[in-house]
């Protein structure tokens, strides 16, 4: 059996944490990122801070963007970040 | 001289027949215990005229037994079938009686699918008679000149093409419908040991699926950010409000840059451009174009707009509903509806106005139906009163067919380009020059004017104010139940009597949280459920080939049984690859059943303790619901919040603005409303409720 999505408990795909609709929401939020930074000039973090400011964000990107604060706290600061482009 | 049967589909529609063929329009009513007839004088001939109420018959399993797969099905007096149905048991036995009287039958059903099959079987279970001698009175208003000519001018046969496609389509529903319900109920009580009843259906899947993908898009949407212009100039002592070319800039920068080259700074009007339009009239209603317009402008679901416009047929005040017809055929003697619409005081004004003309021709729309023409008044006048939303269904009804026979609208717009630095700001105006039909459908129409000042090319404007505003794309919009009505008629999904039921059963079934059709994780259950195992359910391909074959049975191109027969095999390949899944479908059903209740129980963490979750429940001891923690049962924590007994109660992803607590939405059966657990002491509530009581207060001196 495969795992279950870190968020939802869903069963995600292969190795995936994250099931495919927690998954499609993480890759649209990086897509977005490129978008976001091009046209205002932000940092990540600065895009996850005003993203939670907005009411149209889907449910399940703010419920990525918790998890991956969640899991930076946890983690060991030296370690990749997930989701952030360059 | 005959004694003939008349089988009409309801009471009020056997009232008017008889009504209307009695020689001196006044039949006798007949009770006999728990039902009744009509008897009338019709020259010679002795008419007695019955009436069933919707379907008296209902298909059940010919094999006994709670599974699947049934395949076989039979016609059953409904009061067999369905527990409740007991009206029908005196009216089949009125019926059949009577029947042994008759010596002709004519059945005087709607002249749709359903009306019918009806009548078939009532002609078949009922009476016991040959179908093929019973006659067919074929009509599309209750107005005695209409029902007189169609009784004068009956068919000798019964219209067995429409009563095979019915005949077909129930069947194929309730084969679907039933086996895939078990199917899926049984999977559940297999793993768990549960009785939940899971239902899908023939239509209902790829709607659910339909509707899933969207509630998708929006659960996965990003916004963007852009920025918009917004500008005001000075001219000749006059302010004007302008709007920059491009609606949307992509970068901070570029929106920083046009307000550094133009705020303050004076441009010129490059040029000034005028354009007369002319726009038709809107085309005759069908029942889709009915129910959107009643949507938009009542608020009225499609389902509540069709009940109400059955109702103002059945008092022969509009034409019949059910229809996919934009036209309105030269067999309508346009004028007498006009006239008698002249005799109502709210219409005498535009319908003498339009009798005055000598040519009274209405606009047409592309979609035709042979059954029926556009729905539109008949010009009675009402016999009762009419209930307020009948009043504006009726209205609307009205106005549009008034609408159809008016003159092309006029309109006027301008746009004038003022130049600044090299970037354009423009101004629009709009003027109607002459109403047209506009005249006639308000206020279902608005003509929104905007004026246009007297630029000339070669002015000057001085930009006094330019600001960018930042701003953020949007999601796409979830289905109202309007929308996804629409989108099941496009898509040629079901039919235009079974759509508004089909788009109400999404939410009373628990799939969808409420109107905005967001998708509960019930119905997330069963969509990923069907989509991994047996996609075919949520396909629209599959759903409208069968749709598409049905409906060459009404064209007389196929026949019921070969229809059937491929449909058989279809249902029986899908439910055995079903069987050799229950248990790993059984299970992931159970997984989103339990995440479904979980969230549906869950209000969040406990404020008072430090570990506890705050879960909806009820008092063993009366029964009643409210809020508790989870470390009740060790006796670690005692914190509560009381809830409204009654209504839907949905906890909603926010916190309360005044107190900070989790808010709830409830909704019963007058009202739905937002509130915070802690209603009771928060003081943003409190100013709530003084509000409300205020108002209830003013509302009291008035009334
Ligand atoms: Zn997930």
């Amino acid at each position: 059996m495969s795992r279950e999505c870190s968020i939802c408990g869903r069963r995600c795909e292969d190795e995936d944490e994250l099931c495919p609709y927690h998954s499609g929401a993480l890759e649209n939020l990086k897509e977005a990122f490129v978008k976001w930074k091009h046209s205002l000039g932000v940092s990540w973090d600065e895009y996850l801070e005003r993203l939670e400011q907005l009411d149209t964000v889907g449910r399940w990107v703010k419920e990525v963007i918790v998890y991956l604060k969640d899991r930076e706290q946890n983690v060991d600061p030296t370690a990749a970040r997930v989701g952030t482009h360059d | 001289m005959s004694t003939v049967l008349v089988i009409c589909e309801k009471p009020s529609a056997a009232k008017r027949i008889a009504h209307a063929l009695d020689d001196n329009g006044a039949p006798t009513e007949v009770k006999r215990r728990g039902a009744s007839y009509f008897q009338c004088r019709n020259g010679e001939d002795t008419l007695l005229v019955a009436y069933a109420k919707g379907h008296l018959y209902e298909l059940r399993q010919v094999e006994k037994g709670w599974t699947y797969p049934r395949l076989d099905v039979e016609w059953a007096p409904k009061y067999e079938v369905v527990k409740k149905a007991t009206d029908t048991k005196a009216i089949i036995a009125l019926i059949r009686s009577l029947a042994k009287r008759a010596d002709q039958f004519i059945v005087a059903t709607d002249y749709d699918i359903e009306g019918s099959l009806i009548g078939y079987l009532v002609v078949k279970y009922a009476c016991g008679a040959d179908p093929s001698i019973a006659q067919r009175m074929i009509f599309s208003a209750l107005t005695d000149k209409e029902l007189r000519a169609a009784y004068a001018s009956r068919a000798q046969e019964l219209d067995f093409q429409l009563v095979e496609a019915g005949h077909l389509r129930h069947e194929i529903d309730w084969l679907y419908g039933i086996n895939l319900t078990r199917a899926l109920t049984l999977a559940i009580k297999r793993t768990a040991g549960w009785f939940k009843i899971v239902s899908t259906g023939r239509v209902q899947g790829p709607t659910l699926a339909m509707v899933a993908a969207r509630d998708q898009e929006v659960n996965q949407f990003v916004p963007h950010p852009f920025w918009s212009i917004d500008a005001q100039g000075e001219w000749d002592g006059r302010e004007l409000h302008l709007k920059y070319s491009k609606d949307r800039i992509d970068t901070v920068h570029a929106a920083e840059e046009v307000v550094r080259a133009t705020h303050g700074q004076v441009g010129h009007v490059a040029s000034v451009r005028t354009r007369v339009m002319t726009q038709k009239p809107p085309v005759p209603f069908n029942l889709g174009g009915l129910q959107t317009e009643a949507y938009r402008h009542f608020g009225f679901k499609p389902s509540r707009t069709l009940a109400l416009a059955q109702r103002l047929y059945l008092d022969a005040l509009i034409s019949y509903p059910r229809t996919n017809n934009q036209q309105i055929p030269e067999s309508i003697d346009v004028r007498s509806v006009l006239h008698g619409l002249s005799s109502m005081r709210a219409y005498k004004g535009h319908a003498s106005a339009l009798l005055s003309r000598r040519v009274l021709q209405p606009t047409q729309g592309k979609k035709t139906d042979p059954a029926h023409p556009a729905i539109h008044p008949t010009g009675e006048t009402p016999s009762r009163r009419l209930t307020p939303s009948e009043k504006r269904l009726f209205d609307l009804i009205v106005k549009r067919f008034f609408a159809l026979f008016g003159p092309p609208a006029k309109k006027k717009s301008v746009r004038a380009d003022i130049v600044c630095n090299d970037h354009t700001f423009y101004l629009r105006g709009r003027e109607v020059l002459e109403p047209g039909w506009i005249e006639f459908y308000r206020p279902y129409v608005t003509s929104e004017e905007v004026e246009v000042p007297g630029l000339t090319e070669g002015d000057e404007v001085r930009l006094t104010r330019v600001r960018a505003v930042e701003k953020y794309t949007s999601p796409p919009l979830r289905f109202n139940p309007a929308s996804l009505l629409k989108s099941l008629e496009k898509e040629n999904l079901g039919t235009k009597a079974t759509r508004a039921g089909i788009v109400d059963s999404l939410r009373s079934r628990g799939y969808t949280l409420n109107d905005r059709f967001e998708l509960s994780t019930l119905g997330y259950a069963v969509f990923e459920t069907l989509q991994r195992h047996v996609p075919r359910l949520l396909s629209v391909e599959f759903t409208r080939s069968l749709e598409e074959e049905m409906n060459m049975i009404q064209e007389g191109k196929r026949t019921r049984e070969e229809v059937l027969v491929r449909a058989k095999e279809d249902l029986r390949e899908i439910l055995s690859k079903f069987k050799s899944l229950e248990s790993e479908i059984g299970n992931e059903l159970v997984e989103g059943l339990q995440r479904f209740w979980r969230e549906k129980e869950e209000v969040g963490p406990c404020p008072k303790c430090d570990d506890g979750t705050l879960m909806i429940v009820r008092s063993p001891k009366s029964g009643k619901r409210f809020i508790g923690c989870s470390n009740y049962r060790t006796g670690k924590c005692d914190k509560t919040f009381p809830l409204p007994q009654k209504g839907n109660i949905v906890v909603l992803d926010k916190e309360c603005p005044y107190c900070g607590h989790r808010m709830l939405r409830i909704t019963s059966k007058r009202r739905t409303w937002e509130t915070c657990i802690n209603w009771a002491e928060c003081p943003g509530r409190a100013e709530e409720l003084r509000a409300l009581e205020e108002r209830r207060a003013t509302r009291g001196a008035k009334g």
